[in-house]
Parts: structure tokens; sequence; C-alpha cells
């Protein structure tokens, strides 16, 4: 093996869901829609990629090629209990099942504690029976579980991410900007549904905005749903954005491997919206600068 | 939210501790008078009264209290059971039934100032202090923060440098203005940045006047009262942990690893030595010394192998040092956690929990007759 191969090894183990090593390439989830509809039938030649500025040549990769390891981190603090709970039960149940038949799922649920309650499995009647089980009490350590769920590798497919929440986080250990770090470096995409704030008469609540901002810098979105069968409904629209999704891959040619990487991406059509993560992080290799910040 | 499941269980072992006590529906006709309840409570027959209270209406607690509170036939000892036989009542009930709780909290924080100020009473003088300290830290563990301040501060008021009452005012000040509230922003139609309440927020990279920080200047009242808590009784860990970590918010993070190192070192219980090594963990952090961070978060299992938090900060540590599989690791075990005894972190907001239950004890002992 030559240095350089023992260098990307190395890379590759430390940002697995960043280059994969059977095929040494970045890969991007791409969402991209027209007038608030996924535009189906795009190919290599329809997407320009650029990699801290460099063009690079990316190729789609079909569906099939790039299963998903969908993660649902949902909210069982006890204001979800009774009506709200079997709604979201419905909803994770109906995500679960519509999942395509190679993707594989993971169940976290949070409360004050934060639990796995399935590890990722393919097996669909498994994890629905997990989310049938779930109950609700507790508090809200909702930036414990996001962090968690973005760090943890969970499996071999496309990291998904799927928030469920109707409350404000009350018990966490970590910091917001723990959480945005974790989403910048990490290749998940996040996906946020949460119900509507109700009474409070002010819009968007500081925390329905730092998880929408965490969704959007992933390249995932954000629902504000009710209380009511409306969480079936967000659910519904997080799956067929998943599975509407283009994943480009490539190999980057002409930048440094280490350090953040901007990604600058557009499609070769008129009146487009494009969505997809814009930078990600490769560690650097250098040791890290122990006390170096020490007074 | 409602209460943590830590505190219900907190509460659920404090009842047992302070004797059986049947929670069943009440009798439908309730006679007995809170004066009579009182009565029965400080000769001893304390789970009588506890049971027989029942479900008081907001209007008949009102005219209970104020019917104690008449001038001509105000009994300051008579009060002063009152106000500990309501406290007692709250904490027993306070996870089945927040709404009753509250209001006996608050009925007793209407007893008490007239107890402490009205002459006449010889054995009072020595349950004061300890009486708006009970009251103020049942509040404090109900959340019901304001209150608690008042209390607190009404305490203070007659008894100015009690080391408890400071330190039940710093946890006050400390916790008041949110742990982790979240304030919306104030007329979302103008489209103005979202508000975030959190001590010491900093978006790494990002702008600063995106997130409002914890009012600095209630974390200076904070430290002040620890300080001067602390000067009356140096060995009030409890102080001395939240001084900790209040400078720790501030900014002062090398100061405050001095303080958790004391605190670890010196006090013997575990729920503080836990919560000393998992601030001194985010002290290293703040100072950039992950390793010591992680080494810190490693204390912190080893103290409370429960602690959730401090096993997902271990996580984090590691995996900023490189050590992935640890990291991994970490948080399975995290993830994997029965809740059986739960994280202290989890009810630090709720007040030196620790200290409710001695003092609920030694003010039955002490009431005056």
């Amino acid at each position: 093996m030559s240095p350089a191969s023992v260098l990307l090894a190395f890379l590759l183990a430390q940002v697995p869901p960043v280059f994969r090593a059977d095929v040494e390439a970045v890969y991007v989830d791409v969402y991209v829609t027209r007038r608030g509809a996924p535009v189906a039938g795009l190919a290599d030649r329809d997407f320009v990629v650029k990699d801290n500025g460099v063009a690079q040549t990316a190729r789609v990769v079909e569906r099939e090629e790039a299963p998903i390891t969908a993660v649902l981190v949902l909210d069982c603090s006890s204001s979800v209990a009774g009506e709200k709970l079997e709604f979201l039960k419905a909803a994770a149940g109906s995500f679960v099942r519509g999942l395509h038949p190679r993707d594989e799922a993971a169940l976290v649920a949070f409360e004050t504690r934060v639990r796995l309650l399935h590890a990722a499995s393919p097996d669909r009647k498994a994890l629905v029976d997990a989310i049938g089980r779930m109950t609700a009490e507790g508090s809200t350590s909702m930036i414990d579980a996001l962090f968690v769920g973005l760090k943890r590798r969970w499996g071999d497919g496309r990291p998904v991410l799927v928030l469920f929440s109707d409350g404000l986080d009350t018990s966490s250990w970590l910091e917001n900007e723990d959480l945005l770090r974790a989403a910048r470096e990490s290749s998940t995409v996040v996906y946020v549904v949460r119900t509507r704030e109700e009474g409070t008469g002010h819009g968007e609540s500081g925390q329905a905005y730092l998880l929408r901002r965490i969704a959007e810098s992933t390249g995932g979105s954000s629902w504000s749903s009710g209380s009511g069968p409306e969480i079936e409904a967000a659910f519904r629209g997080v799956l067929e954005t998943v599975n509407a999704r283009y994943v480009l891959a490539y190999e980057p040619t002409g930048v440094p491997r280490g350090g953040r990487h901007r990604i600058e991406l557009a499609v070769r059509r008129r009146g487009v919206d494009v969505r997809a993560r814009r930078e990600y992080f490769v560690p650097d290799l250098s040791p890290p600068p122990s006390g170096e910040r020490k007074r | 939210m409602s209460f943590a499941a830590r505190a219900v269980t907190r509460v659920v072992s404090l009842a047992a501790a302070l004797g059986t006590l049947s929670l069943a529906p009440p009798a439908p006709a309730q006679e007995a008078t809170l004066a009579q309840l009182a009565d029965r409570y400080r000769r001893g027959d304390r789970d009588t009264a506890l049971g027989e209270i029942g479900l008081w209406t907001a209007e008949r607690t009102r005219e209970e209290v104020e019917g104690l509170l008449r001038p001509r036939s105000f009994d300051p000892a008579l009060a002063y059971a009152a106000t500990l036989f309501l406290t007692h009542r709250a904490l027993l009930v306070s996870s089945s039934d927040p709404v009753s709780g509250s209001r006996h909290l608050a009925a007793a924080a209407r007893l008490l100032p007239a107890a402490a100020d009205a002459p006449g009473c010889p054995g009072c003088a020595g349950v004061a202090p300890r009486m708006f300290l009970l009251v103020g830290l049942a509040l404090q563990a109900d959340l019901d923060v304001a209150t608690a301040h008042h209390v607190v501060r009404a305490g203070l008021h007659r008894f100015e440098e009690d080391p408890e009452l400071l330190t039940a005012l710093g946890i006050a000040l400390e916790t008041g203005p949110g742990m982790r509230q979240y304030d919306p922003p104030p007329d979302a139609t103008r489209r103005s940045p979202p508000l975030i309440v959190r001590p010491g927020f900093t978006v790494e990279g990002g702008s600063r006047g995106e997130w409002r920080p914890l009012p600095a200047s209630s974390l200076g009242d904070a430290e002040a009262a620890f300080r001067r808590a602390l000067a009356a009784d140096p060995g009030l860990s409890e102080a001395r942990l939240r001084l900790g970590r209040v400078r720790l918010l501030r900014g002062q993070a090398s100061e405050a690893l001095v303080e958790f190192e004391r605190v670890a070192r010196e006090d013997g219980s575990l729920r503080r030595q836990y919560l000393a090594r998992l601030f001194e963990a985010r002290a290293h952090e703040k100072r950039g010394d992950v390793e010591g961070a992680a080494r810190a978060y490693q204390a912190a299992v080893a103290v409370e192998p429960e602690g959730q938090s401090a096993w997902i900060g271990l996580g984090r540590a590691l995996d900023l040092l490189g050590r992935r599989e640890e990291a991994e690791e970490a948080f399975a075990t995290a993830l994997g956690l029965r809740r059986v005894r739960g994280d202290p972190w989890w009810t630090y907001p709720r007040g030196d929990l620790d200290r409710l239950e001695p003092l609920l004890a030694e003010l039955q002992r002490d009431l005056p007759r």
C-alpha cells in the first residue's frame, strides 16, 4: 500500500459518512424541486458540482445503489402522552414501512433520558413493534438525543435522521454549539418535524429556528405540524423527500483532503430549487493540539 | 413540561422516608379546618393530618389561610405548624397532583411572613430562618423559581447573613432566567432574530448577536450570594459547587475549576461529586483542554455510572480527540442505561434536593408547641 493509500485509508476510517472505502468518493444528497414538486429524471450532465471552488465530475447514484439508514429520534416526553403519542406511533410506523427494501432504520426515543429502542435493522416488523411499545413521560433532552443521533455509526446506508419534537429542550447536558458543530461535521441529512407551539403568539421560537437551521445546513428540511393526523402527513413528506433525492458521488480532485470543504451545487434546469449540504468536513491528520489553549 | 422523573422518584422516596401515607381519594366531606390539621400535625399525628386535607379548591385553601391569619386569634406557633404541614403535603403530592402541590406551597408562603413577624412566641425564633429555607427550597424543587426567590428574599430581610438562605437565593438567581428556556422572538413579523436564553451561549463562527445569553446581572447577583454564603460558612458545598458553575458561565473557567476540584475532594455527597466532575469537564472544554475534559467525564461516570450526561459528554470529548471507537462505546453505554437512580444533572435546576428531607425532619422536631 502506498503512503497516499495509507493516508486515504486513515481518512476513510475517520469520516465514514463522507468517504466510503470501496469507492473513495464524496456523496452528496440533493433534493431538486420546481414550484415545490420534486424534479425527476435528472442525469449526471444536469449537475454542476464545485468543491472549494474546483469543478468536479459527479455522477448520479441510483437509489438502489444508495440505500439509507434512517435514524428516527422521537420525543417521548410527557407532553406527547395521550393522543399525540398515538399519532406519532402511526406516523413513525408508516415511515418505516415506506422505506425501500434495502433501507434500514434505527429507533431512538428521548424524554429526560435518551434511549435506544432498536438498533439499525431492515426488519420492519421488529421496528414497528418497538414503535408500538413507546411510552411518554419526563422532560425533554432533545439536544443530547440529536447529538448522539448525529455522532453514532448506525449502519452502512446513507445516513438520514428524522427528528420529531413537540417542545423545548429542558434537560440536555450538551449545548447548542455542540449540536451545530456535530451537524456541520456529519454528513447525515436531518429532517425535523415539530408540532406548532400553541399559545405563544410570537411565531417561530428560538429552538424552532435552531432546528430549522440544523436541518437546512445538512441539506434537509423542517416541517411544522399540528398535533393530530398532520404528524403523519409530515412524516409522509419526509419519506417522499428522502425517496425523491438524488445522490451525487464524486472523487474530489484538485483540493486538499483535510479540513472544511465548501460545496457549490447547481442544476442545469430553469426555475428549480436545489437543496443540499453546503459543506463537509474531513478532520485534520495532525495530532490534536492538546492543552494548546490552556492558561 | 412536567417534572423530571428523577424528581418524581425523589418525592416518592421522600414520601417513603417520611412515613406511610395513603394518597387515596379523600372522603367526600372534609370537615377539619387547616388550624385543626396543623395542630394535629405538630402534636405528631402527621399521617392522619396529611391524609385528611384532601383536595381543597383554591377558594377553600384561601379561606383556610385567611382564617388562620385573623389578627385577633392569630397564633404564630400554629401558623408555623400550618406552614410546615402545607409544605410537607405539597412535597408528597407534587408529582401526582402538581396543581394542588403548588397551591399548598403558595399558601405556606402566604402564612410564613406573618408567623415570623408576630410577637409573643419565644419558641419561634429558632425555626424561623429554616422555615423560610424549607419553603424556598420546596418552591425551587417545584420549579416555581419566582416565588422561591420572593420567599428567600423575605427570609434574608429578617436574617441577613444566613448562609443557607443566601445559597437558596443564589440558586434562584442562577436558575431563574432559565437553564434551558427558549424565548420566542418578540415580534416575528419584524423578522427579529430568534432569542435563545442559554447561559453563556456562543455560536462558534456565528454571530453572537443572534443569541441572547442569560442576563449577566443575574449571574453576578448569584455569584455574590454564593460568595456571601461561603464567607459565613466555608463548608457549604452546595454554594461552592454553584459558585463554580456561575463562574464558569461568566467565562472564568480556571477559577471555576478550583471550586469544582475542592467540592470533589471534600464533599461526601455523591450527587455533588458527580456534578462537580461534570462541570469540571465543561471547564476543561472551555479552556481547550479536551483531554482534561475526557478525564473529568471518566471521573464522573466512576462516581455515578448511570450519569447519562457524563457518558454523552465523554463520547463527545473522545470524538474530538479522534478516539472514535471509544467514543462509540461511550455513546452506546449512554443509550443503554436503565433508569434506576437517574442523572443528578436532570434535577440540578430544582436546587438542593438533598437538604429538603433532613430539613423537614428537623423542623418537625423543633416546631414550637
